[in-house]
């Protein structure tokens, strides 16, 4: 995923979403490791998919880049612990 | 590229200048629609450089210490590319400026040009999917010295902070419990589409203010909708506003929320 994950960035919203709901794999993985920005708007939008995972038996995992903004936010957020990541 | 904020001996040696200067106010090709610049007589007008190379040649002429007399208006639907050359333009404050109804706002900001500043004031339907937040700390990267980590760090309290001000100040859209799964998030897009089309709510203000000593960096974020609060209870996983209002709360030394919510001032030690 490349781009900003935040709350005024629909149309990237709508394309993750589309992409995982296409995706049959019984276990998800989201590369979040090129993303340049992501807000407690992504962060929810993440946890939203993590729900319509696990309603269909799949699990998510977040891959996570080493530094920057997006492995902050996760960090402050302590996201680990929601998400778990690889 | 301008480097860093200016030493104390180049502060207090340009504070006369500063007080004598004739105010100069760069504009982002946001004038034509005026029939004279008389409106700002007492002000040298100036088309805002292009390219980021002229803006740093700007910067780097400018005197470095206090000077706080210029100004950038900017049109409706600024660019991204815009706000970033911006950022390095060594002005006190940018509003959005759409014609003569808005003189008031700039004669307001006229009058809040300060040393250690530095504004930003764009209304939500122009702020709306531009990074106000990131450019806003691009500009106290080349005002205030601030590690790296704390910039991000900073980044990120701006943006939360900007992002309850836009959505939940002025656009007015809540966050309902019961709006859950895809379809949630779907009445959600549909709510911001709403309100970014009414125009009263459209031209609603986002302002974010900082002033700085070598001890504090203290920031504002002011909007102009009827009032919000963060809700208290439990937090639902996918509550944003209340994540988000726990980010502002972990990342900042001191937080406080005044005018019936819709100014949130952080506070953070440097």
């Amino acid at each position: 995923m490349n781009g900003r994950l935040t709350f005024d960035e629909h149309a990237i919203c709508r394309k993750l979403i589309g992409e995982l709901t296409a995706d049959e794999s019984n276990n998800k993985i989201i590369n979040l490791s090129k993303l340049e920005f992501i807000d407690s708007a992504g962060l929810g939008l993440l946890l939203r998919i993590q729900d319509a995972c696990s309603k269909s038996g799949q699990t998510l995992s977040l891959k996570v880049p080493s530094d920057g903004q997006v492995q902050k936010m996760l960090q402050v957020a302590r996201f680990d612990q929601l998400v778990p990541f690889v | 590229m301008a480097t860093g904020p200016p030493s104390t001996a180049e502060k207090a040696g340009a504070q006369e200048i500063a007080t004598q200067s004739e105010v100069l106010v760069w504009h982002d090709g946001c004038l034509a629609g005026l029939e004279s610049a008389d409106e700002f007589a007492d002000a040298s007008i100036r088309e805002m450089p292009v390219s980021a190379d002229e803006c740093i040649a700007v910067a780097n002429t400018a005197a470095k210490s206090g000077v706080a007399n210029q100004l950038l208006l900017h049109r409706a639907g600024t660019t991204e590319t815009a706000l970033r050359n911006a950022a390095r333009l060594p002005v006190s404050g940018a509003v959005e400026f759409n014609g003569t109804a808005d003189l008031p706002i700039v004669r307001t900001a006229l009058t809040r040009l300060m040393p250690d500043s530095v504004f930003i004031n764009l209304t939500s339907g122009t702020a709306y999917g531009l990074a106000v937040a990131e450019r806003f700390c691009d500009a106290l990267r080349h005002r205030v010295a601030l590690a790296e980590t704390k910039l991000t760090e900073l980044s990120i309290l701006l943006h939360e902070a900007s992002a309850n001000a836009i959505l939940h100040g002025n656009l007015e859209v809540t966050s309902s419990p019961a709006a859950t799964g895809f379809p949630g998030l779907q009445t959600q897009y549909d709510a911001i589409e709403r309100s970014l089309s009414d125009d009263d709510m459209r031209n609603r203000r986002i302002d974010l203010t900082a002033d700085w000593s070598d001890e504090v960096l203290n920031i504002r974020i002011t909007n102009d909708g009827p009032g919000y609060t963060a809700k208290l209870g439990p937090m639902l996983k996918t509550d944003a506003p209340r994540r988000g209002m726990e980010l502002i709360n972990s990342l900042a030394d001191r937080v406080e929320i005044d005018q019936g919510g819709r100014r949130l001032m952080l506070s953070i030690d440097l």
